[in-house]
């Protein structure tokens, strides 16, 4: 057994850890998982935090997701896992379902215009529509950050530059504001998402 | 996944990220302050999640405890056949069968899977009456 591998946590290491949760810690993980439930509302099937939690505790009870005991604090690895999981459902079939039957009830002909129009190197007309719902999911999140953020233009345009995948640093240095700011920024984003975010997407649906 | 799906998750993850560090840096009244503004009361919000955990765990056993069934029947079943390949004559590939299925018991045995064709069919019928006098099967079993 190598080395890193003796670090991996051990199944019942792993249960003691989560039975170890602090209630400020596993409120920390609730108030991720809604964030996210909400920020990944264009391929979450009305999936919620319940959902994202409970698929994060059952990847690392199988130890599908391996804890790293001396490299990553347990709550970090928890939270980092619950993120794993909702960017996972960006790439399970069908996730831009969303967006793709607001699509088809608008302008299903623009699509397959599109479509017959793009470059012929593609394979397949999966990839040719994956790619559609992927330019129109990065439309449609802009939309959604322009319309649920319509109140606080210092959000919007964080989100903006970060969907640029531009890093915090960058992004203070071109917006002249300090780290403080920036996390001050961050903070109202985060708790618009965990507060209003499952409200608005029923609002949509 | 095309290129425009994984750019997609390459950038809705870096807002993520962010929200995963601010999530970090929050002091403890600061994450009660949070769920209170979610509408929740923390005591019974961190009871919730708890519940989730202790769900989360029952169930991994309940399965593991599944499969550890299901390998001591297959290899209840492996034992019953010992009787009737000695008696049937399909003793090569019962053996091949049992030591594919336990590593353990080859080592025990000491022979490669390269030998076993070099095996006379007595000697392979007398490895498996070996097996089955020594009981190897159950005692692996008891080993898992």
């Amino acid at each position: 057994m190598s080395s890193e591998e003796k670090d991996f946590a051990t199944l019942p290491e792993i249960e003691e850890a989560l039975n170890s949760l602090s209630d400020s810690d596993l409120n920390r993980i609730k108030k991720e998982a809604r964030s996210l439930a909400a920020l990944y509302w264009f391929c979450s099937k009305g999936r919620d935090e319940d959902d994202l939690m409970q698929i994060a505790f059952e990847r690392v009870l199988t130890l599908k997701r391996k804890w790293s005991k001396s490299k990553v604090d347990f709550v970090r690895f928890i939270l980092g896992t619950v993120r794993s999981v909702a960017n996972h459902w960006v790439e399970e079939k069908g996730a831009g379902l969303e967006v793709q039957s607001q699509i088809l009830q608008t302008d299903e002909g623009d699509v397959l215009d599109q479509m017959e129009n793009s470059p012929s190197h593609r394979t397949s007309p999966e990839d040719e529509l994956n790619d559609q719902i992927g330019k129109m999911t990065h439309e449609k999140l802009v939309e959604w950050i322009d319309d649920f953020f319509k109140d606080d233009t210092p959000v919007q345009l964080v989100m903006l530059e970060l969907l640029e995948s531009k890093k915090g640093p960058e992004i203070q240095e071109s917006f002249g504001i300090d780290q403080t700011e920036y996390q001050t920024i961050i903070k109202r984003m985060d708790r618009k998402l965990a507060k209003e975010g499952i409200k608005w997407r029923r609002h949509v649906r | 996944m095309s290129d425009k799906t994984k750019d997609i998750q390459k950038k809705i993850d870096n807002i993520a990220q962010e929200i995963e560090e601010s999530t970090l840096l929050m002091s403890d009244d600061e994450i009660n302050e949070e769920i209170k503004a979610m509408g929740e009361d923390p005591e019974a919000s961190a009871n919730k999640v708890r519940s989730l955990i202790q769900s989360s765990i029952m169930k991994q056993k309940k399965k593991r405890f599944a499969e550890a069934e299901q390998r001591i029947e297959q290899q209840r079943k492996l034992f019953q056949n010992i009787d009737i390949g000695l008696n049937e004559g399909n003793q090569r590939d019962l053996l091949i069968n049992i030591l594919s299925q336990n590593p353990s018991i080859q080592e025990r045995l000491t022979v490669q899977f390269r030998d076993l064709n070099e095996l006379s069919d007595e000697d392979v019928a007398s490895i498996l009456r070996d097996i089955k006098k020594l009981n190897l099967l159950r005692d692996q079993d008891k080993d898992e």
